[in-house]
């Protein structure tokens, strides 16, 4: 038994005997930019709720995937949940564009106003994918999931996803040739 | 026209996330945060408990009294035996009196608190063989009068 499991073993958690708060504390910075993507400024808010999930059980890792995999997709669930819940409440529509991840986009046309065209253009066509093609990309091409393992934290077929992510890389790739024709003229 | 290479495309889409990352919370802040968060969930729900259970005592002795006061117990009516043996002496005189339904009348009001109980709850409390209910003191009296 490595020094790590020891150190798992005395942490884990009452109500989820194979999760401990060491490992969540290594992962924090992974969840919280993923939480930021889904749920813009209301990252804290999404990252906290999955923390007490995970705490009270609600949610339990039952190691049928490895912990990053399924905290990236409690955090997903805990995102849309608090979504739909603002959708219940009646919201402003502002708020509501920030629990769907509209926030972020909006950030991606400020941010390219000082940046190359290149990047302008790609920032605006990440903004033009949908909300899911977003995902997959960043899950699978950003943070190193396997597609199988996107289809596992988003809830999705496996083929959905691969579909998903096909049409933002052709997209995206359609987007980058029209930046170098226009270069080219 | 130069196709771009998935690897450019890849790396275009790491850098648009890069730039999209912010620093996060600290994480014993909202460890905390979250703890505390179960621990105030789980007092609420153990205050909802118990008043559901205080709501139900409520209830269940509430409903029982209404019962028992309105059907089961009128709380004033004579002891058993007083009106019938009253009746009783009234018609045979023993009193004294004459025996004249006015006068028994008048004094049964004046010398009673007693209420004659509604054929319903007559009908309802009809003795079972042995039983000694306020009804029966009631129907005798109705039989000698």
């Amino acid at each position: 038994m490595t020094v790590r499991q020891v150190q798992m073993n005395n942490d884990t958690l009452n109500n989820n005997p194979h999760v401990s708060r060491a490992d969540l504390s290594a992962l924090h910075q992974d969840l919280f930019q993923w939480a930021y993507s889904l749920a813009g400024t209301h990252a804290e808010d999404v990252l906290q709720h999955t923390y007490v999930l995970i705490l009270e059980g609600k949610a339990r890792y039952d190691r049928q995937s490895t912990l990053k995999t399924w905290t990236f997709g409690v955090v997903r669930n805990v995102s849309r949940d608090l979504a739909r819940r603002a959708e219940r409440q009646r919201v402003g529509v502002a708020q509501l564009a920030v629990l769907d991840g509209q926030a972020v986009t909006d950030d991606l046309s400020l941010s390219g106003a000082d940046a190359d065209r290149r990047v302008q253009m790609i920032d605006a066509a990440m903004a033009a994918l949908s909300a899911q093609q977003r995902e997959v990309l960043q899950l699978h091409t950003y943070r190193e999931f396997s597609l199988s393992e996107c289809a596992d934290i988003m809830n999705l077929s496996l083929g959905t996803v691969r579909t998903h992510y096909h049409r933002a890389k052709a997209v995206l790739k359609q987007q980058l040739e029209d930046i170098h024709a226009e270069a080219e003229r | 026209m130069q196709k771009p290479k998935d690897e450019q495309l890849d790396r275009l889409i790491g850098e648009h996330f890069d730039r999209q990352n912010t620093p996060a919370a600290d994480f014993a802040q909202l460890w905390q945060r979250a703890e505390q968060d179960v621990a105030s969930r789980a007092e609420a729900r153990h205050r909802r408990r118990w008043m559901r259970l205080a709501t139900a005592a409520v209830l269940l002795v509430g409903v029982g009294g209404v019962l028992v006061a309105t059907d089961l117990l009128p709380t004033d009516s004579p002891p058993d035996g007083q009106i019938a043996q009253f009746a009783l002496d009234k018609v045979d005189g023993a009193d004294g009196a004459d025996g004249t339904d006015e006068e028994m009348q008048q004094q049964m009001v004046s010398t009673t608190r007693w209420r004659a109980p509604s054929d319903r709850f007559l009908d309802q409390t009809r003795p079972l063989p042995g039983w000694q209910l306020p009804g029966r003191d009631a129907l005798q009296m109705e039989e000698v009068l």
